[in-house]
């Protein structure tokens, strides 16, 4: 029978992004196998408490510090009662925790160990080991998946990146991409004109939030140099960031503003309207994971160029992208020529990408992998895998000698407060939450 | 079963389904995970892969210069407010080295109308920031300037390349308003405000040709200071402090890059940011 998961994660709606869909999505899926969701993420503003999304999925918006970049403040306790109590509330099976960035997903994986719960961790990035932010992510990684059940990444080079990172047995570890909802990234209705003409301006598309690890410096001197080389290219980029202001510099002083088209942040019902618009979509970006955007870009029709870092070559075949071999400005040039060219000579038929697309990445296929992940924790179950003392054992050989000793003082805290809290707020005083009649609701009442 | 047909070798894509599971690894990385963990554990010293000590030094030095010079505000500071020495005379003397200096060093006269600009901008700001915090207390003043002090190293920029930000220069103006209210005239304020502005923000950016020099220059400046104010005792202390940070710090710090880093070092950078090469 189905299970009663939660997923739990620092980012969720109304904030929009590649993880926020990868869960929600996932989520509504798995309503649709019988499963019970619940979402578990902080409060946002006014969006406090219990709300309903459609299909019945209910998000818990927990009232907590906001750090930085809607990350909530870690507090490795402070999360527990409420937590706990949510957990018994809604006879949570399986806790599944989402983005090593999230606060409130780490200490939930910890929570639920604690509670005899079952866990799975989705990893959405990559992570690097020279940088002082990264080290101390990767600790705390380290720390909150000592006990995990199961962990999941986007894509290979994600998997490789979490077996150095975290230690974990590499067979405990799946990948499941990501996916796109192929009807809403629909190619324009062609009316007769598949075969581009000539004559025609080509338009490059570049949706992206515009920070330096997008590549955005790349862009700024590929624009003006593309722009030299064609006189019928023109571009969209659309998306916010610290790097705006540049871009619009760039434009100015190169005088393009009517090649460029600017757009600033954009919806994300509007994606799919502004790729259509184009026929190459340009990705300059300097780390990906996994690169959801491609495949909605490809979704659409467009050709791809890009670069080849990270995920990104694991993602499309060959055929729909064109690759800069390194990360510089030339490389790109001549990549984007590549692609201006293939599509002026008719080399390629894009109109077939939106087929391909859909057959390869589909929500419900992310479902059902995912369910096999859950399954398959209760195959391989021990009775020790939620025990307190071989918990406390696993942490004790986690790591050195003296964050090793941090970990254990961290979980005997924890069970001393989970044994308070039994005590104070009883098992036996919650009430349990009733299901959304799911059936009922799709069947049309 | 096996070899009635043989199984297709497992690629690194995710857009087909292969006949493999999902918690599928490739045997190739666990080889190289493993190497790397040995590695790590039994890393040989590896010299090729630890920073030049002198690199290190240089960095280390920077920053060294920059604490130097946010210690002459305060140097500054008690020669006008203890000392009750006329800084006018001094602003002067600073003005003409650091034009001369800057002439030397760029071939050409700054833009005398925008140094005009801001200089009669101070001359303005001069009595208001006397009056700002005229009425608060003088040890909250201490304190408040002590922490703001620390705020303003922590805010420098470590390497030279980069520019320095926007916080960490208002965070010295406030310091020098902080301060600025236990002076006596307007003219004092502005004189301290001057020669901070001179002493932080311009001189640093116009000796970058030699970094050793500088720091012996503010260093010889800093310590007769303390040997005059304060007495030798603390002298040595400083002194002692300062040539364990410049002279045996950056030989520790590749003693261990080389002895006891194996694991990070041989860790590939597919996972990092790549850099952009804007070429």
């Amino acid at each position: 029978m189905g299970c009663n998961v939660a997923m739990v994660c620092d980012f969720f709606y109304p904030q929009l992004g590649g993880v926020e869909f990868h869960i929600f999505h996932l989520a509504q899926n798995l309503l649709q196998l019988g499963h019970s969701v619940v979402v578990i993420t902080h409060a946002y503003g006014d969006r406090i408490g219990i709300r309903y999304l459609s299909s019945g999925l209910k998000v818990y918006h927990v009232p907590h510090l906001i750090l930085h970049r809607g990350t909530t403040f870690p507090t490795l306790h402070g999360t527990f009662p409420i937590m706990r109590n949510i957990f018994i509330r809604e006879q949570i099976d399986i806790v599944h925790s989402h983005g090593t960035a999230s606060t409130f997903a780490l200490e939930a994986i910890f929570h639920a160990n604690t509670m005899g719960l079952r866990t799975v961790f989705t990893d959405h990035s990559l992570y690097g080991f020279s940088n002082i932010g990264a080290i101390l992510l990767n600790k705390l990684l380290k720390f909150s998946l000592t006990n995990i059940d199961r962990i999941i990444c986007v894509s290979n080079i994600c998997k490789d990146n979490m077996i150095v990172r975290t230690d974990v047995d590499p067979a405990k570890i799946s990948v499941i991409p990501n996916a796109v909802v192929s009807e809403d990234f629909k190619p324009l209705e062609k009316t007769n004109q598949n075969v581009l003409k000539p004559s025609k301006s080509i338009t490059l598309v570049v949706i992206s939030r515009l920070y330096p690890n997008k590549g955005v410096d790349l862009l700024i001197r590929l624009v003006p140099k593309i722009c030299s080389m064609h006189s019928d290219v023109k571009f969209i980029i659309a998306g916010d960031g610290p790097k705006y202001v540049e871009l619009q510099q760039m434009i100015e002083s190169q005088r393009l503003q009517n090649r460029v088209n600017l757009m600033g942040s954009v919806p994300h019902e509007k994606v799919r309207d502004i790729m259509c618009q184009g026929d190459i979509y340009l990705h300059p970006s300097l780390t990906e994971a996994f690169g959801t955007v491609l495949v909605e870009a490809a979704s659409c029709g467009l050709l791809i160029v890009s670069t080849t870092v990270g995920g990104i070559p694991e993602v499309l075949p060959e055929h729909m992208i064109v690759y800069a071999n390194e990360t510089s400005v030339s490389s790109l040039a001549a990549a984007t020529n590549e692609g201006i060219r293939q599509l002026r000579e008719n080399k390629i038929d894009t109109s077939s990408f939106h087929q391909e697309v859909s057959q390869m990445y589909n929500w419900m296929d992310v479902a059902k992998r995912t369910i096999r992940v859950y399954e398959n924790i209760y195959q391989d179950a021990t009775p020790y895998d939620k025990n307190w003392l071989a918990m406390v054992k696993r942490f004790y050989a986690r790591d050195g000698v003296w964050a090793n000793h941090l970990y254990l003082l961290s979980a005997i805290a924890e069970y001393i407060l989970y044994i308070v809290l039994e005590w104070l707020y009883p098992r036996s005083e919650i009430d349990l939450a009733p299901k959304w009649p799911y059936d009922l609701y799709t069947s049309g009442m | 079963m096996m070899g009635e047909h043989k199984k297709e070798p497992w690629k690194r894509i995710l857009w087909i389904r292969q006949d493999y599971p999902d918690n599928y690894t490739d045997p190739e990385f666990i080889r190289h995970a493993q190497r790397l963990r040995y590695k790590g554990k039994y890393a040989w010293p590896s010299p090729t892969s630890a920073t030049p000590v002198v690199q290190v030094r240089t960095d280390l030095v920077l920053f060294y210069n920059k604490l130097l010079s946010t210690s002459l505000v305060f140097i500054a500071f008690n020669f006008i407010y203890h000392y009750k020495v006329d800084p006018l005379p001094y602003t002067i003397a600073l003005t003409v080295f650091i034009l001369y200096l800057s002439w030397k060093s760029t071939r050409r006269w700054v833009d005398l109308r925008s140094s005009l600009v801001i200089t009669f901008a101070m001359l303005t700001l001069s009595p208001v920031l006397k009056s700002l915090s005229k009425t608060t207390a003088s040890n909250s003043i201490w304190t408040l300037a002590f922490w703001l002090t620390l705020a303003y190293v922590g805010s420098m920029s470590p390497n030279s390349a980069s520019q320095t930000s926007n916080l960490s220069t208002n965070l010295l103006l406030a310091i020098v308003t902080v301060l600025a209210s236990r002076l006596n005239s307007s003219t004092q304020v502005f004189c301290f405000l001057f020669i901070c502005i001179q002493l932080n923000l311009i001189l640093p950016k116009l000796v970058v040709f030699n970094t050793r020099l500088y720091a012996l220059v503010l260093s010889t400046i800093v310590f007769t200071y303390v040997i005059l104010a304060l007495g030798l005792s603390y002298a040595v202390v400083a002194w002692c402090l300062s040539s364990f940070y410049i002279f045996v710090l950056p030989q520790w710090f590749v003693y261990w890059q080389t002895n006891y880093r194996g694991y990070e070092a041989s860790l590939s950078r597919v996972w990092e940011s790549q850099r952009p090469i804007l070429d």
